[in-house]
């Protein structure tokens, strides 16, 4: 959750900076009212907060690849110039040992992954469609109760819902596992594309249905490039929950095949008594965020209108 | 308390809860019927903790070889999740067919009647009389016998013997009690430089249960009493318990421990006793064994005393047991002999654990592993606390056992921290008996 809301305030601050920038490319266009000497601070102090703001998300990420390369016994004692130059491969050998099957646990995550983003997508798109553009008696209410569930977190009927995948036959199961990542992101998403459709004027779809048009097509072809933003809002909140979810995967998986990445990474790291692994840990965290960092920065545009869109309409 | 506290402290109790709910749902087992006499076959599924799952890999590769029509599954499970994890598998009646477990979690699972009895066919193995009492009692109730000590994780108070030789400090007078522990700890001072007389994580719950704990079963008592399912706190007028605070508040005043102690959680335990920058430590030979060779020459290791002498061990480390329900039961017992057997057995330091038979001592044997033996030759001073709740009072992070070390040690008073003990103890004892 941390790490969402430090992209969310990453994205946001981006936004404004950018904002700025447009600003002050404007008034340069207009003829800037503004003292050049106040230009030069402003331009100093912006590129000051930049760097800032790059250096304290950056060097934490430079840090975890640096040490994801030295030993265990090099981490974890006392810091000393001779034995910070240890470098090796040494962690990567050990998490992706054949026996830790943790090349298995990566694949599984990215099925489930982007299972559970696509299908949450598609279903947020539709259940926002049809909350927001249709109108028919309780869907104010079914709204709230949709957002209810978001006010329960599922550790707490872990048990029931074992009981009822279990009695589903979907227990060691990937597709047990994805149905049950969508149930749980289902509410945000809807709240996203609830918003996002919200956002777009009744006068647009009604000409195209006017025009001929059926209701699938409006959405596919008309109402589908406003609402990109929001939909990969949706995706990639459900991705990034699915690829960092644990305790769903522990209980509900017990074969080591079909283990995600969380619970392979764990495995491997936690030893007795709570004592921990820095050298895989770092290594595993290292791996783990490389797909993350990927889908970010390719939906980093949509995310942030998303976001604000959200924000507004809620 | 933070979030992820109370949702494991929750997690935890649902997990008993249901475990509570699910006793006597499955198809009984009964070692004595024809189930185990039969040849078995097909796959055996087996759980095991991830702190223990390398030894066990090596061991389920050898036994696959070894076993044509006989072939086990593997699966960790992480160590804080174990118990959640096994009491939802068994509530789904789809358990395993062992469970390797954390010898202490093993009482609460045989004490809901989940488990298989094993009575028949444990005292019947030859080396039955060998087995680690400590382990043994914990799956001994109701008398029956619900399953079969795999291997062992002791504390012992290791010591570097070039660190004491320096500071004169005649080694056999660490067993002599707190007093001449202290001075010790106070000679090694001297030595002045980057050596710490005595190594401690003060924050860390499950260590401090694992460590501590042994001074006051020295004297002979613990901290519940009365039978199993009944039992209250005994923490105020614990005199062992009272005298082992303070010897470790005196260790902190007297910056006998390093300052790092307050937060130390315990992740990076024992780095610096293999480092060579510390006196003694009570630790596990698991977190020893791993030192560069020449430092390990240097290390010995007594039992941990109490007060006044006397000495104890934690028996911590696996019981193995066949949940009620599980579908090869003949099969897990052939792994669970397997696993107990000499050869298996006498290959376990080389993991990090120790053997949980006597009979593996051999004059070979205590040459290739010479700080393995104590605990074997010294089987009855091997004690693990039998209660329904060790995992709420010792080893989270909200537990009663590291708030009272933390008030007496560092921020408090003894008096005081026991005072609040007590009543948190009962508390949660009357609760997870209920």
């Amino acid at each position: 959750m941390s790490t969402a809301t430090a992209r969310q305030t990453s994205g946001a601050s981006g936004a404004s900076v950018a904002g700025s920038r447009d600003t002050r490319t404007l008034k340069h266009h207009q003829g800037s009212v503004n003292h050049p000497r106040d230009t030069r601070v402003k331009r100093t102090l912006y590129v000051i907060a930049g760097v800032g703001s790059a250096l304290i998300f950056g060097v934490p990420l430079f840090i975890a690849i640096l040490r994801a390369f030295q030993p265990n016994a090099t981490i974890v004692a006392s810091p000393t110039w001779s034995s910070f130059w240890h470098f090796g491969w040494q962690n990567f050998e050990a998490i992706f040992s054949p026996q830790q099957h943790l090349l298995t646990g990566l694949v599984n995550s990215l099925i489930v992954a982007i299972s559970t983003a696509v299908i949450t997508a598609v279903v947020a798109t539709m259940a926002g469609y049809g909350l927001s553009k249709f109108r028919f008696r309780g869907s104010r209410f079914f709204f709230g109760l949709i957002l209810l569930t978001m006010m329960v977190p599922f550790q707490a009927i872990l048990t029931p819902l074992y009981l009822q995948l279990n009695a589903m036959h979907l227990t060691d199961s990937l597709i047990g596992l994805i149905l049950f990542y969508v149930t749980v992101n289902l509410p945000f998403g809807t709240f996203v594309m609830r918003n996002a459709f919200d956002a777009i004027p009744d006068e647009l779809e009604d000409s195209a249905l006017v025009d001929g048009a059926s209701r699938t097509r409006v959405l596919l072809s008309v109402l589908r490039p406003m609402l990109m933003p929001g939909a990969a809002t949706a995706a990639l909140y459900a991705f990034l929950a699915a690829w960092t979810e644990f305790l769903g995967a522990l209980t509900f998986l017990t074969k080591e095949s079909l283990y995600t990445l969380p619970v392979a990474l764990l495995n491997l790291q936690v030893g007795a008594f709570g004592q921990v692994n820095y050298g895989t840990l770092v290594a595993g965290s290292v791996v783990a965020m490389i797909p993350c960092i990927a889908l970010y920065v390719g939906l980093q545009r949509f995310y942030v209108a998303g976001l604000s869109s959200g924000a507004l309409k809620g | 308390m933070d979030r992820r506290t109370f949702l494991a402290g929750g997690l935890l109790g649902a997990a008993t809860l249901a475990l509570a709910g699910c006793a006597g749902a499955l198809p009984q087992i009964d070692s004595a019927s024809s189930a185990f006499e039969k040849k078995a076959t097909g796959t055996v599924n087996v759980w095991c903790r991830a702190a223990t799952q390398t030894g066990l890999a090596s061991l389920v590769t050898s036994f696959n070889k070894s076993h044509s029509d006989l072939k086990v599954n593997l699966t960790p499970i992480p160590d804080a999740q174990y118990v959640t994890k096994l009491a939802t598998a068994i509530r789904g009646g789809q358990p395993p067919d062992v469970v390797d477990m954390d010898d202490i979690n093993s009482v609460l699972f045989a004490y809901r009647d989940v488990f298989a009895d094993l009575t028949h066919v444990v005292q019947g193995l030859d080396y039955y009389k060998d087995l680690s009492t400590g382990h043994l009692d914990l799956v001994k109730q109701r008398g029956k016998i619900w399953g079969i000590p795999y291997l062992a994780d002791n504390s012992m108070l290791y010591y570097n013997t070039d660190i004491l030789k320096k500071a004169d400090v005649d080694p056999a007078s660490l067993t002599k009690g707190f007093d001449s522990l202290m001075a010790a700890a106070k000679k090694i001072k001297k030595l002045g430089g980057d050596v710490q007389p005595w190594s401690l994580t003060g924050a860390a719950a499950g260590i401090l249960g694992f460590t501590v704990q042994p001074n006051i079963w020295a004297t002979g008592t613990d901290m519940q009493i009365g039978t199993l399912g009944k039992q209250t706190g005994h923490i105020v007028g614990n005199d062992a318990l009272q005298r082992t605070l303070e010897f470790y508040r005196q260790l902190w005043q007297d910056k006998l421990v390093s300052s790092g102690a307050y937060a130390d959680q315990g992740t990076t335990w024992g780095a610096d006793f293999r480092a060579g920058t510390v006196g003694m430590i009570p630790i596990s030979w698991g977190s020893v064994y791993t030192a560069d060779p020449a430092q390990l020459a240097k290390f010995d290791a007594v039992l941990l005393s109490g007060p006044d002498g006397g000495s104890a061990f934690f028996d911590g480390g696996d019981n193995m047991c066949i949940p009620n329900g599980a579908a090869n039961p003949g099969g897990g017992w052939e792994f669970m002999k397997y696993a107990t057997s000499l050869s298996t057995q006498a290959a376990l330091p080389a993991g990090g654990y120790f053997p949980t038979r006597s009979d593996v001592l051999t004059p070979s044997y205590e040459k290739k592993y010479p700080l393995s033996i104590l605990p074997l030759k010294n089987l009855d001073k091997g004690y693990a606390p039998q209660t329904l709740a060790y995992n709420l009072l010792y080893n989270q992070t909200a537990s009663p056992f590291l708030a009272m070390f933390r008030e007496a040690v560092f921020t408090g008073t003894v008096s005081g921290a026991l005072k609040t003990g007590q009543s948190t103890w009962d508390r949660i004892l009357e609760q997870s008996q209920a």
